[in-house]
């Protein structure tokens, strides 16, 4: 039991992880059906922009922390004002811009390098690294961190979107952004927000993994394959089915490692979400996600 | 227009390329002799990218031995150009570059990179262009298998193996443990290392693997931990290090930890801090040795201090023996001619006839091991020798005896 419980608490941080990236992913293509490739870049803006604030400018984190989604959001904004809506209004088709997204992420990247260099940096942690017992669990109140904020915002994606007019825009522009246009809705600011949204959730996570997984240039690469995932086993029109999947991937990985072999976790892995997606093409969730919409 | 198959076509044909092979003597015969070829090193290696370190420290410890070399007036008068390329731990980018110094730079050498898989991208660019590559630290075991012109400083991942396995052995330990990262990396070290234990009549208990990007790896952690080892063995890059060994602190293991190569590089001694604390590695670079110490001391003095790793030093060794070889009388005969091809064959011939240096790597009195059908230079026995991290992951210290043995 007590092994179980290690491996629920273990999937559930990484699926934590994996959760946030599929959720931004995900905000940004309901609202857009775009994948944003550079989504990957806000959790290395996060962790390496928190080094900078928190170590080089030896601020504290409760004026690092608005530090760190300022940068995200300005870089968000110039995704969206450079790359996305110049794309839109000359009709580009979504792959275009998704190819539109892939070349912000290389300049991201090649920006990234100019202002931190390529080395492998230490992020500094904003709770404890030491370790924590939970009941009969080990952990560290970073990785606690992690879920918490991770359930964070689910809750708050879930009021924004179901509880609030602004919303039901966000999900009407979601369904058809000329029809919501049509309707009054205006579909770019809405579209405006989902990138400022995601990349704030990016950013934040890369504040909360950077100590854990090493502050690096290319950090965000690694993360978005796995968010990726994580949003296509779900459904990716949907923000609580991206998260779902992480978790899910989370604990099938926790548990193949604990009870399997961990040799052959990561394809067997790949091998059952490949055969959930030939029983459900859009997804765990995506069905669901759409006839509630 | 002139049939192509007709005789006067023929004719045509044959006369234009008799005038054009007899332009092409005369220009080869007019450059052969008559301007002695530049001495062009390309130091290709990762400046940047999760191998950086490695890259930055061997440039650093090629400028080392090359700089006072054209500061004395280079050899026989001619100054040593070095032309540096960062491959930014791509193999792709690696290998375009090492094509660029092979035909635009006309480069008589290359020197690097550090890392197996761009070091695996220079081999078929090193010998369709018939231009010598000293590789520095790759540890892939088949890479200087059947080599024309690639040569390797660094041990490979079978001695690192052969190193742990000897350790264990020779002090006592029964149970060992191994948690690997998925990348080729972590795979091929760990199965070395089986295959060495298993030499030795050493039990592996358990075997873990992990994706390197998993924040947690508890799961991992908890199945090595129950297996009861008396020795654990991390096979993994920087980053994942410091997790893994964060984990293994976090879940109470008390068995000493070994994790070859990386346990020396900073960016793992960094993130991991204080978890890093007594982990051991097996190194070449065995800083008991006089002229090590002056190396690492000069090395502070100019590029700032770093911890006694195997780069900076296989950067030294890999430039001594290039000038060694760049100095040596047939090599400078063939680049007096101007011929880059036969320079270049020279390099390699002479590499083979020179090799066996007394470098920095290794124990007092252990030399490179270059020589025909030899084309990697460390030999198996006395190139190892134990390190311990300690100073919250700032130190490299010789280890406490005492403390790498199985618990009673």
């Amino acid at each position: 039991m007590e092994k179980l419980s290690y491996l629920i608490l273990s999937g559930v941080t990484n699926g934590s992880v994996y959760g946030l990236i599929g959720l931004s992913l995900s905000i940004i293509y309901g609202s857009s059906r775009v994948i944003n490739f550079a989504q990957g870049d806000f959790v290395m803006l996060g962790a390496l922009s928190a080094i900078m604030f928190v170590t080089t400018f030896n601020l504290p984190w409760f004026i690092a922390i608005p530090g760190v989604i300022g940068v995200v959001m300005l870089t968000a904004l110039a995704l969206n004002y450079g790359v996305y809506r110049p794309m839109v209004r000359r009709k580009a088709p979504p792959l275009t811009i998704m190819m539109g997204t892939l070349g912000a992420s290389i300049m991201i990247y090649g920006i990234g390098l100019l202002v931190w260099g390529p080395d492998q940096k230490f992020v500094p942690a904003l709770l404890s690294l030491k370790p924590l017992i939970v009941g009969p669990l080990i952990t560290n109140p970073q990785q606690l961190a992690i879920i918490a904020t991770f359930a964070a915002f689910l809750v708050l994606t879930w009021y924004i979107l179901y509880r609030t007019r602004f919303g039901l825009s966000i999900r009407a522009t979601g369904v058809d952004p000329k029809v919501a246009l049509l309707m009054g809705i205006r579909s770019e600011r809405i579209v405006l927000f989902s990138f400022l949204f995601s990349a704030t959730v990016s950013g934040i996570a890369g504040v909360l993994v950077g100590p854990l997984l090493g502050g690096q240039i290319g950090m965000g690469l690694m993360l978005i394959v796995k968010g990726f995932l994580a949003a296509i086993l779900g459904g990716l029109g949907s923000p609580f089915a991206a998260a779902a999947g992480g978790i899910a991937i989370g604990m099938m990985e926790a548990l193949m490692a604990g009870y399997g072999t961990s040799l052959y976790a990561e394809p067997a892995i790949f091998m059952l979400i490949l055969l959930v997606l030939f029983v459900r093409p859009y997804g765990l969730l995506g069905d669901y996600e759409a006839e509630r919409r | 227009m002139t049939p192509i198959h007709s005789t006067e076509g023929i004719r045509a044909r044959r006369a234009m390329l008799m005038a054009g092979s007899l332009l092409a003597a005369m220009a080869f015969s007019s450059g052969a002799g008559a301007e002695p070829l530049a001495l062009k090193i390309c130091s290709i290696d990762d400046r940047s990218g999760s191998a950086a370190d490695t890259g930055i420290e061997s440039l650093n410890g090629l400028h080392m031995v090359v700089d006072p070399v054209n500061e004395a007036g280079g050899i026989n008068g001619r100054k040593i150009e070095l032309i540096e390329y960062d491959g930014k731990t791509d193999p792709q980018l690696t290998a375009t570059l090492a094509t660029r110094c092979a035909e635009d730079d006309k480069g008589l050498l290359i020197i690097g990179p550090s890392p197996t898989a761009p070091a695996a991208a220079v081999v078929p660019v090193a010998n369709q262009n018939k231009i010598p590559a000293y590789i520095l630290s790759a540890a892939a075991n088949a890479l200087t298998d059947n080599a024309e012109f690639q040569f390797r400083f660094g041990p490979k991942a079978a001695q690192d193996a052969i190193a742990v396995a000897d350790a264990a052995a020779e002090r006592g330990f029964k149970r060992v443990a191994i948690i690997n990262n998925s990348v080729p990396f972590g795979i091929d070290g760990s199965e070395s290392v089986m295959a060495a234990l298993k030499e030795k009549g050493i039990e592996v208990v358990a075997r873990e693997t992990y994706d390197v990007a998993a924040t947690d790896v508890t799961p991992q952690v908890m199945n090595l931990s129950s297996a009861k080892p008396d020795l654990v063995l991390v096979y993994p890059y920087p980053a994942d290090g410091a997790r893994v060994i964060r984990s293994i602190r976090q879940m109470g293991v008390t068995a000493p930890v070994i994790m070859p190569r990386v346990g020396l590089m900073k960016a793992f001694r960094e993130l991991a801090a204080a978890d890093a604390n007594g982990v051991l590695v097996p190194s070449s670079v065995d800083i008991s040795r006089p002229e090590v110490k002056k190396f690492f001391e000069d090395y502070a003095a100019k590029y700032g201090a770093v911890a006694p790793t195997p780069s900076a030093v296989q950067g030294h060794d890999a430039g001594t023996l290039a000038i060694k070889v760049l100095s040596d009388a047939e090599v400078q005969k063939a680049i007096d001619s101007g011929d880059l091809a036969a320079a270049r064959l020279a390099i390699r011939d002479a590499t083979l006839r020179l090799g066996q240096i007394d470098g920095l790597q290794g124990q007092a009195g252990v030399t490179y091991q270059f020589g025909k059908g030899q084309h990697h230079g460390a030999p198996d026995k006395g190139f190892f020798v134990y390190t311990e991290v300690a100073g919250d992951g700032k130190e490299l210290v010789a280890p406490d005896d005492a403390k790498f043995r199985p618990a009673q």
